[in-house]
């Protein structure tokens, strides 16, 4: 049972491609796990086609744009190249891809516990990245998207994070067991919300680790003359 | 940053008329001619979605991404996956506008990433999973994969059919992939692949009815 949401603004927003990709993986993970939000989502996504694609408005702001861009006239001629080159693509492209994708690992190793990945994170993560860990907290770099960086967390059982203050902005989305904190105790698909006004510790309880994503603010990386030597203390995992 | 607010006050849903809206507009059928592209690699079928779709999929790039290239290269990736992706086009869960939508979006995203992505990173090509899939239904058992790979379902296992548990073991178990399953036990990969899910429906029945 899910018991944390996003906000109905955030899954409009992720809806309409408003979002930093970092935070649309946070929301899409949450989507997986979610079929209440997903059929919202799935809603809004109607309207917004409905909006782009279909109304007659969207093609004569179109055609208004094109008039007012004359110094790009051959711009429907671009696209006329696009239709062929389309047109050429073997289909035996996708089937490679296919092939693929049905002989890539699909389990995800940590502490030496199993996982399967929700359908979003699957493409992300790669098997060659190492954890790294700190008491009893192992941490996975999936990537750095628009100022965010997104982690893979593995909290082993029996575990209490050090009291932490966020930069700005955290989110977690729980993948597998489960976490507890002040606000309460979250279970897998659960999409947890920590600004700089909040302060916690989470926990783990005996024989239960967790495994969660997170996507927060990525700290600032410092690329030229002395500043680079604080980068690893920007590094750390909070 | 109120977005991130998790109260739901704020909501201002328009559910009005999304049902009307989405039978009345599709009047050149896009849902038939998907299927056409589909199952017949039809070009002619391909040309008229393609000449409705890929004008306003610019339009709509353009106010997203603001520049004309990284507009284009949207059209361009977006209306690729519905030459190579149509048969995964499923007209019972959308309009086939919805299902164009919703790809676009994700190649924005996609975009948006690889823009954004460090170079050292090395990425893949491609990462965000553009496509709606249809058929493949795997992320509702990821709980439940997971339950299963912390050894806490090894109660449940009575309750499958020993066929269906046997292709479950070797997956999650011994790790082989599905095409090893079917090699290993001369069984087609569909059959592999249905295997796993009915087991994975009998395990979750068998565990909802105990809690």
């Amino acid at each position: 049972m899910i018991n944390f949401h996003p906000s109905d603004r955030l899954l409009e927003n992720y809806a309409s491609a408003e979002l930093s990709s970092g935070l649309a993986l946070a929301v899409a993970t949450h989507l997986d796990y979610c079929p209440i939000c997903r059929q919202h989502v799935e809603q809004i996504e109607a309207e917004l086609a409905q909006a782009h694609l279909l109304d007659q408005d969207s093609m004569s702001e179109l055609l208004l744009a094109q008039a007012d861009n004359t110094a790009e006239p051959d711009s429907l001629a671009g696209m006329g190249n696009m239709l062929d080159q389309i047109l050429q693509t073997d289909i035996s492209v996708d089937e490679a891809e296919q092939t693929k994708a049905v002989t890539q690992h699909h389990l995800l190793e940590v502490n030496q516990q199993k996982y399967s990945l929700p359908r979003t994170l699957k493409s992300f993560y790669q098997p060659d990245v190492r954890w790294r860990k700190l008491s009893g907290v192992h941490t996975n770099k999936l990537g750095e998207y628009d100022d965010f960086r997104a982690n893979l967390l593995y909290i082993e059982a029996e575990t209490h994070v050090p009291k932490h203050t966020h930069k700005s902005l955290e989110i977690t989305v729980v993948l597998a067991g489960s976490l507890c904190d002040e606000q309460g105790q979250y279970y897998p698909g659960d999409f947890i919300v920590l600004d700089n006004s909040m302060t916690h510790s989470p926990a783990t309880q005996s024989e239960q680790a967790c495994l969660c994503l997170t996507v927060m603010d990525a700290p600032v990386q410092f690329t030229e003359g002395a500043a680079r030597l604080l980068n690893p203390f920007t590094q750390l995992m909070y | 940053m109120d977005i991130l607010g998790q109260d739901s006050l704020n909501l201002k849903r328009q559910t009005n008329s999304i049902q009307t809206q989405m039978t009345e507009s599709e009047s050149p059928d896009w849902a038939t001619l998907l299927h056409r592209v589909a199952e017949k690699r039809d070009k002619a079928a391909y040309t008229r979605l393609f000449n409705y779709f890929a004008p306003r999929l610019k339009s709509f790039g353009l106010k997203l991404l603001k520049q004309e290239a990284l507009a284009l290269e949207m059209v361009q990736e977006t209306m690729l996956n519905v030459w190579l992706k149509a048969h995964l086009f499923n007209p019972e869960k959308g309009a086939a506008s919805t299902w164009i939508y919703t790809i676009a979006r994700n190649v924005r995203y996609d975009i948006l990433r690889k823009i954004s992505s460090k170079k050292e990173d090395n990425i893949a090509e491609e990462l965000w999973p553009v496509i709606v899939e249809s058929d493949d239904q795997e992320s509702e058992f990821t709980e439940l994969e997971n339950l299963l790979l912390q050894g806490q379902l090894d109660n449940f296992y009575r309750f499958v059919p020993e066929l269906q548990l046997e292709v479950i073991q070797l997956v999650y178990l011994d790790e082989k992939s599905h095409q090893e399953v079917a090699e290993l036990l001369e069984i087609p990969l569909g059959t592999v692949k249905s295997r796993i899910r009915l087991g994975l429906i009998k395990l979750q029945q068998a565990m909802e009815q105990t809690v």
